[in-house]
């Protein structure tokens, strides 16, 4: 299978998606807005193939034909060996998942940049400063301070 | 002469000197190798903030890499060294975070045996404090316990679900706190607009509401006649008799070497560029860097380590709104308490949490969110609900932490690359590792059911201070208590390379209340009177 066809499987184990929240899956981020050099390309696409191989050797299936659980064992039966290339991939679609404008809002995150619209914030209560001020001055004297 | 001062850098420092300079008859002439940016092509006019924070606007300048930045070989030093190079200079990065120190540090040797004293103190720079504060826009809240009084700010940035939160916990250990002191304008000031709640002002704020000093000193100093030369590059100051210098190199975008002159030179190229390019101007005069006679250039460098602290919450506190980095802080463990293993101390300043991807990426890393199908929950479990701490360590001075000339590294003006060598003194891990503690008992004081705690944090070495210090003995200060150079007198420097000490707060309100000061002792000894 193609480097692409293993990713868009692979991101879907990673990040499965979840119909009931209308939560897209991993596959749904475009990496490809990420990866910002040749090298990262190509680092990225030898650690999908390496988890591939992986999940043929030690499970003996593909990563197609996994489910959650098997992915589960996966994780666990593999950790050395996939650590370097679950740490390449993952942050690639992190990367790529949490700032995708549609991926944010089905978070409930908002789609779009923080400016202009900013945000509310709760003032809070500053009464809670009472036993700071009851306490009383904190700071060492000098002589001249004033 | 193409000016009557020439200010190297448009940052904190130098902002305020040209302006402050503005209000003379002398001829102001600012020299960056930065350029203007646009506010609203700051990263938090997109979707992708977060991503831009990784790389345009990291605070690393050997990740940014761009054309104003130059290498630094932070190799032997555990803290990364951060800048930014543009007018506003780290200002446009910075939090906003704007405490003062506290009168007890300029007196560390007096009062503790430690350090040494400033020849200048708290009281001095009190007016030019105020000065400073109404031209940056400074919000929070009288009455502060922590600080002889502090008059006129603005309305304090709102304290949210999570400072409310964490004040609960101080106050359930009996700790101080107070709302922050920010560099940041919650109304209408000096033509800028008021905070919106944006969030990431580390990335710059696009709203122009922080106080970075390209949108609050720099167009008033413009508009009074300073001249800002930007994308130009200070290569070296000559000096060419005994006692003055004569004129400064600088090489501009287009590649050509200009040669300016002036009666005299400020530098404000803060704690790493400040002795790079003292160091750099040898000359027959000074073999070993420009105002070096002491040898104590480079030396005594203080960058603040910085512990970290998080808390995990079950409820929901949106900790990711608002101000990035002003919430609360507390100083507490500011001041010397003989009943600890530590001399000298520490502040807590509350962040605001992490965004949805420094939280999923953390958490990914730390295996609480996990891949496959509790993914959505893991993340879940944690946005909103992660409250982050910072503590800032009184670094003290010591020679061997220290900045010098990179035998082999060069910028793209081929300036050898400063080296930073330094380490934490014992005193300091003794504090750090205190100051991890109890950010741990605070957290869990205000209902925090997992916590995270670790120091110090490497890319954070934004506070650089102390390699150029000022004192009243020339045989180990740099520059006089007017920022004047001991060996040429028409030298200055006014940036926090002539810190004595560190303070355990974020340097910025204090290194502009110095500039300031130094500024005013430029005048008077030009003849001039400042209006």
């Amino acid at each position: 299978m193609s480097v692409s066809g293993n990713w868009r499987f692979l991101a879907d184990l990673m990040i499965p998606p979840d119909p009931e929240k209308g939560l897209f899956p991993g596959s749904v981020a475009d990496v490809s807005s990420v990866l910002e050099s040749e090298k990262a390309r190509r680092e990225f696409d030898s650690s999908v193939a390496r988890i591939a191989e992986l999940a043929d050797t030690l499970m003996g299936t593909s990563l197609e034909a996994m489910t959650d659980a098997l992915f589960q064992d996966f994780l666990s039966t593999g950790r050395i060996e996939l650590e370097p290339h679950l740490r390449t991939v993952g942050t690639i679609l992190l990367k790529a998942y949490y700032t995708d404008p549609l991926i944010r809002a089905a978070l409930g995150l908002g789609s779009g940049a923080p400016f202009p619209a900013g945000s509310s914030v709760l003032d809070g209560d500053l009464e809670l400063l009472e036993p700071v001020y009851n306490r009383g001055k904190i700071y060492r004297d000098v002589g001249c301070e004033h | 002469m193409d000016a009557d001062v020439i200010v190297i850098g448009a940052g904190a420092a130098g902002a305020a000197v040209s302006w402050r300079l503005s209000r003379t008859s002398l001829k102001v002439l600012c020299i960056e190798q930065g350029d203007f940016h646009n506010p609203l092509e700051y990263p938090s006019t997109r979707s992708d903030w977060e991503l831009k924070k990784l790389s345009t606007h990291n605070p690393l300048p050997n990740v940014r890499n761009s054309a104003a930045d130059y290498p630094i070989n932070d190799d032997d030093s555990p803290i990364a060294v951060s800048n930014f190079n543009a007018v506003g200079g780290s200002t446009v990065l910075f939090s906003g975070h704007f405490p003062r120190f506290h009168p007890s540090d300029f007196f560390t040797k007096s009062l503790d045996g430690v350090g040494d004293d400033w020849p200048i103190t708290y009281s001095d720079l009190e007016p030019y404090f105020e000065i400073n504060d109404r031209m940056m826009g400074v919000a929070g809240l009288k009455g502060d316990t922590a600080y002889p009084e502090i008059p006129g700010m603005m309305p304090p940035v709102p304290l949210g679900l999570v400072g409310e939160r964490l004040a609960t916990g101080f106050n359930n250990l009996g700790w101080h706190w107070w709302p922050s002191y920010s560099a940041i304008v919650t109304k209408q000031h000096g033509g800028r607009a008021a905070c919106i709640n944006l969030g990431p002002c580390n990335t710059g704020c696009a709203q122009s509401a922080k106080s970075s000093v390209d949108v609050s000193y720099w167009p008033v100093a413009l508009r009074q006649g300073v001249e800002l030369l930007t994308q130009t590059r200070v290569t070296r100051i000559v000096q060419n008799s005994p006692e003055t210098v004569d004129c400064v190199e600088a090489v501009g975008a287009d590649g050509e070497l200009r040669i300016l002159r002036s009666r005299a030179v400020v530098i404000a190229c803060n704690g790493v560029g400040t002795p790079r390019l003292l160091l750099h101007s040898r000359s027959d005069w000074a073999p070993d860097g420009l105002g070096n006679s002491s040898g104590q250039v480079g030396r005594n460098l203080m960058i603040h380590p910085l512990g970290y602290v998080e808390g995990i919450f079950e409820d929901d506190l949106a900790s990711h709104l608002g101000p990035q980095g002003c919430c609360i802080a507390s100083h507490e463990f500011y001041e010397t308490d003989s009943g600890r293993d530590f001399v000298r101390g520490y502040s807590f300043q509350v962040l605001r949490g992490p965004g949805p991807l420094e939280t999923a990426l953390s958490g990914v890393l730390r295996r609480e969110i996990p891949w496959g199908e509790g993914h959505h929950e893991g993340f879940r479990r944690r946005f909103g609900k992660t409250a982050s701490m910072t503590a800032i360590l009184e670094d003290l001075p010591h020679p061997d932490n220290r900045v010098e000339l990179d035998p082999v590294r060069k910028d793209s003006s081929n300036i050898p690359a400063p080296k930073v060598t330094y380490a934490l003194q014992p005193n300091t891990k003794r504090m750090m590792s205190h100051s991890l503690n109890r950010g741990r008992e605070l957290m869990r004081a205000a209902g925090a059911f997992k916590t995270y705690a670790f120091g110090p944090v490497r890319e954070t070495g934004w506070h650089l201070m102390g390699t150029t210090r000022m004192g009243t003995d020339e045989r180990n200060s740099v520059v006089n208590r007017y920022g004047q150079s001991h060996d040429v007198r028409n030298l200055y420097i006014a940036d926090s390379s002539v810190f004595v000490t560190s303070g355990a707060v974020n340097p910025t309100s204090t290194l502009q209340a110095v500039a300031l000061w130094i500024a005013d002792a430029v005048a008077r000894d030009l003849g001039v009177e400042v209006l």
